[in-house]
């Protein structure tokens, strides 16, 4: 068993607001859930396009996917992927407040086969989680202001031009409602 | 002439002019187990969660066997359920939602109208569609929740009757 991203990550109060305007889940299980897409990810393309090199060389192969992934990595001639967080997915938040709330405390658990998949397929597994997670961020404080303004502009009132200020100014409504409170309020199963 | 990057060919044209996109986004799995006594009382069921899904194709690798798909770029998605229920009791209502991180989607709300009773037949399919926005890293799961009996109804393994499936349109 191997720990990642033990050095956890922080977000701003406005941060975890414009995720939860959105998610129904927290923070980390959003990011969980992201890293058990990544291992996925790299187990079956490291599967997919080295099974046969590994079936050539053996009269028969073990039937548990762990030592599958360990022996095609162990071939003199298998090549790490190096991926990386791309652009157009790759944003920054523009974030004003201080990064106070921890939500990655105790880092993520991975088996040592899933951890040496995304090291052979990500140039940097954290490092692309953590992109994944601001970026996440970014794209939920932009939706945030996007689906908020127009309520404003409507009622004639002032609007912040800062994200974190518009945020947290939105949010202190006595009509405002987050993803679960809508969902609660329209009847949706969790 | 095919379009490649360093690591994959994307684009690959062929010399009657068809082209296809061998690594874009595209997954199909069915289930091939039925799922016996899973809801019917209100209980919320994942798809996948019970019996593993059988993968038809999965392109780019982004969809895991217990019914999750985890977006490997920001964009919308269109994502297709069918769903096929039986042993349905005195079931009242078939719920199913696409449940993505963004935002849920009621794709199915079927009334006692709607739903099959009779013995031998009471197998009642739902065949639903939509365009999610997901960004990079977010999950798209299927639940199927169906009230008003016991938790006595199953979810019908099929061929081509119970699957989940998704491609990335833009």
């Amino acid at each position: 068993m191997k720990k990642l991203c033990l050095n956890g990550h922080k977000i701003s109060n406005a941060d975890q607001k414009a995720l939860d305007h959105y998610l129904l889940t927290t923070a980390k299980e959003w990011a969980q859930a992201a890293l058990n897409g990544m291992v996925n990810k790299s187990v079956k393309t490291i599967y997919r396009d080295w099974i046969e090199i590994y079936k050539s060389k053996h009269e028969e192969i073990p039937g548990d996917i762990s030592q599958i992934i360990m022996g095609i990595l162990e071939m003199p001639e298998f090549k790490p992927y190096n991926r990386v967080v791309e652009e157009p997915d790759r944003e920054k938040p523009q974030r004003d407040d201080a990064r106070e709330d921890e939500i990655w405390e105790g880092g993520f658990d991975v088996e040592d086969y899933q951890d040496a998949a995304l090291r052979a397929f990500y140039k940097d597994p954290e490092e692309s989680l953590y992109d994944y997670m601001e970026n996440k961020i970014a794209k939920r404080k932009k939706a945030f202001i996007r689906d908020c303004e127009p309520v404003l502009l409507n009622e004639g009132k002032p609007i912040a031009s800062r994200h974190d200020k518009f945020i947290k100014d939105f949010t202190k409504r006595q009509d405002y409602k987050n993803r679960r409170q809508r969902d609660e309020a329209e009847g949706i199963n969790f | 002439m095919a379009t490649n990057n360093n690591l994959n060919t994307y684009i690959v044209p062929t010399s009657t002019n068809e082209v296809t996109m061998p690594s874009q986004v595209a997954f199909f799995a069915r289930l091939a187990t039925t799922d016996s006594n899973v809801t019917g009382d209100g209980t919320a069921f994942t798809f996948g969660s019970g019996n593993a899904l059988t993968e038809i194709y999965d392109q780019n690798s982004d969809f895991n066997t217990n019914g999750t798909f985890t977006a490997p770029v920001t964009g919308r998605y269109d994502l297709v359920v069918s769903n096929q229920i039986e042993d349905t009791g005195a079931a009242t209502t078939y719920l199913i939602e696409i449940i993505t991180s963004n935002r849920t989607y009621i794709v199915a709300n079927v009334g006692p109208q709607g739903i099959a009773y009779s013995a031998g037949a009471d197998i009642t399919l739902v065949h639903s569609a939509v365009l999610a926005d997901m960004d990079a890293a977010d999950t798209a799961t299927v639940q199927i929740t169906v009230s008003g009996t016991g938790k006595t109804v199953d979810i019908r393994a099929s061929t081509v009757g119970t699957f989940f499936q998704g491609t990335l349109i833009c």
